[in-house]
């Protein structure tokens, strides 16, 4: 075996927290920008509660990556689209209520099995930051498990139907190299493809064994591994995530 | 929770001899005396009409932030910011939680008041009628707009005579405060950061100020209406609410150096607006009248309402999604 | 349009149900009522209780379907649990 250099790890978890706080940045204008379609009162509250969280998971995950290299503002303030390493399972924006809670669990729970790989990191702060994530994502993972239990109980098929159609796309965000980097340098604490098993068994496992299957994987063409995603962000979406009006920034 | 008082007051005899009349008299002279009341067998029709339209505009109120802090939201220039917002937009949509469940009580039911109910027959007042174009413009709504609330519901929570809903408005008013220091906060920031932004700031004020200032109704010699003060649900009158207000923002902003068209008046021991009332505003130029109008023109303005009025309602009963969303 | 009755269409079912939430910022504090929520399963209610009564970070908080709360103080009548 032979000992990664450190730039290379370096990068590697560079690479990854940035695809994670990119793909929470485009969660949280998933719950912002359909807050009004929240099916009741207290739904509004949640949906902007998540969105808060959500969009301080991103903060705290690039205020983290400032350790590793990277200029906060630069960051917060990226002007291209192609500069952006969101998963590709939030490209496309919900066609329905149904959709939009397949989506936002396989998200959701997507990124906390890929971050509570990072439970055990040997920096403390980083270990100490994913907890934090963890313990925020809990309750969004349970707003979704309060939807699928409506929609199975109404034997909602739609639901099922869009978790399916999106589930290769959360299933390809787990990619990993020819060899995991960070698990081989005991900073990942499972290897990814450990972490996906694990993940495609739970979503499986929350359609009650109903589905098929999870359909066919994703395809590869153009798939960037260092950014997680295949292509660029759809320029619209881009439109919604980037931050305006630089006149009015803090500083 | 129910105390002994509740109890004791149910094993008095059920209702004062004597007409209609009498039995207003009488709750009249108890909350008066601070009585408070806790449930809904304790009212007169006459008080239980008045409480609910005061809650009912109350929640329409809250649940008006939707839209109004939504346009801010999206364009808020950095994450920090845009969490202050959704986080505050989350507080509010609380408070229109807390108060269409106290109307659950009075026999209403939520979902229908918000997604059923023709989108025209909400109630809300001019200044949430307005979509707030950004960030900038925000910071000064929280400084003057949801200060405006904060004195309404600061008002209620003192005195208002039904006390599950005197009670409900601390977690309100404990956020309020958070809402109106941000705006206090950023206010004066963005006042001291550039010659653009102060310009921006300013703007904001000229075009917020007169309308909160209308927030609390007409001037008290014109009120027809005193069931609010009569059964003690509100203390304190139109009046003596606006001066409460103009009491803290103007001190504010003149410490900022923000010019506001009112000022302390010694000689009369109060605030006084630099303007006579009423005024319009042009909504295409985003501008207020220089010259009064007559109050028939303010009122039709009013009924008309602002460019949100009826269209944030309605979004919240209409679903938009795929190609509508991006 | 959202689906008429929409109170009826998130549970698919008769009713949504009222819960009360209780809770206490530090552990000197007493449990206390702290507000009311509607939900269609205890999932949601959670999850809606957490949003809405935020105005602490709370050490402890838990739901109680209202149904199940018995007035002592109000003989023969269904609690009355309303805001602290
Ligand atoms: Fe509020
Ligand atoms: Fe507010």
């Amino acid at each position: 075996m032979t000992t990664p250099d450190k730039d290379a790890l370096g990068e590697a978890l560079r690479n990854d927290l940035l695809a994670l706080a990119d793909s929470k940045l485009v969660l949280a204008n998933w719950y912002t920008t359909c807050v009004h379609n929240g099916r009741s009162l207290p739904d509004f509250a949640a949906l902007l509660g998540m969105a808060t969280a959500t969009f301080g998971h991103t903060r705290a995950l690039y205020l983290y990556l400032v350790n590793l290299g990277c200029d906060y503002d630069g960051l917060e303030r990226r002007a291209q689209p192609a500069a952006f390493c969101s998963m590709n399972l939030l490209d496309r924006p919900p066609e329905d209520w149904e959709d939009f809670i397949a989506t936002v669990y396989l998200a959701e729970l997507a990124m906390w099995t890929f971050a509570s790989g990072f439970l055990g990191h040997p920096d403390r702060p980083l270990a100490g930051l994913i907890r934090k994530i963890g313990e925020e994502s809990y309750f969004h993972l349970k707003y979704c498990q309060g939807w699928q239990s409506i929609f199975t109980e109404t034997g909602n098929r739609r639901y099922g139907a869009a978790l399916a159609a999106r589930l290769p796309a959360a299933l390809a965000w787990f990619r990993a190299q020819e060899d995991d980097l960070l698990q081989a340098a005991g900073q990942r604490d499972l290897p990814l493809s450990t972490l996906c098993q694990s993940y495609r068994a739970e979503v499986l496992n929350s359609l009650g064994g109903a589905s098929a299957g999870d359909g066919p994987p994703a395809s590869l063409d153009g798939w960037d591994p260092q950014r997680r995603r295949a292509g660029t962000m759809p320029q619209r979406l881009f439109e919604i995530i980037r931050l305006k009006d630089p006149g009015a920034v803090l500083r | 929770m129910e105390s002994r008082q509740a109890v004791s007051h149910k094993e008095r005899p059920a209702a004062p001899v004597g007409g209609a009349a009498d039995h207003e008299i009488a709750l009249q002279v108890r909350v008066k005396s601070g009585y408070k009341l806790e449930s809904e067998t304790e009212m007169t029709a006459r008080y239980r009409d008045v409480l609910v339209q005061t809650m009912l505009i109350a929640a329409d109120l809250e649940l008006s932030t939707i839209t109004m802090y939504y346009t801010p939201l999206l364009m808020a220039p950095t994450l920090e910011t845009k969490m202050a917002v959704a986080s505050a937009m989350q507080d509010e949509l609380g408070h229109a939680q807390v108060m269409y469940r106290m109307l659950e009580d009075f026999g209403y039911n939520t979902n229908q008041l918000i997604f059923e109910r023709d989108p025209t027959e909400f109630r809300t007042f001019y200044l949430t009628q307005h979509e707030i174009k950004d960030y900038i413009q925000c910071v000064v709504y929280m400084l003057l707009g949801d200060r405006a609330g904060y004195t309404t519901t600061r008002d209620l929570e003192e005195a208002c005579s039904f006390g599950p809903y005197a009670r409900s408005l601390r977690k309100v008013n404990f956020e309020e405060k958070f809402h109106v220091a941000h705006g206090e906060r950023w206010t004066r920031f963005y006042w001291n950061h550039s010659a653009e932004t102060r310009q921006r700031v300013q703007e904001a004020i000229d075009f917020v100020f007169p309308n909160a200032v209308m927030w609390f109704g007409t001037p008290d010699h014109m009120k027809k209406r005193v069931d609010q003060l009569t059964y003690k649900i509100r203390g304190q009158s139109n009046d003596e609410l606006r001066q409460r207000w103009l009491a803290e923002v103007v001190p504010f902003c003149e410490s900022v150096g923000i010019r506001v068209p009112a000022h302390f008046e010694p000689a009369l021991g109060r605030y006084v607006l630099d303007y006579q009332v009423p005024i319009l505003l042009d909504e295409e130029t985003g501008k207020w009248s220089d010259t009064p109008c007559t109050w028939e023109a303010q009122f039709a303005q009013w009924k008309k309402g602002g460019p949100t009025k009826v269209s944030g309602f309605q979004r919240l009963q209409e679903d938009h999604w795929g190609a509508d969303l991006w | 349009m959202k689906p008429k009755h929409i109170g009826r269409a998130e549970l698919g079912g008769p009713a949504t149900k009222f819960y009360e939430v209780f809770a206490r910022a530090t552990s000197e504090d007493v449990l206390a009522h702290v507000g009311s929520i509607e939900a269609p399963n205890d999932d949601l209610a959670q999850v809606r209780a957490w949003y809405v009564y935020d105005q602490l970070p709370w050490k402890e908080m838990c739901v109680v379907p209202t149904e199940a709360f018995i007035s002592v103080t109000e003989r023969g009548a269904r609690g009355k649990i309303r805001e602290m």
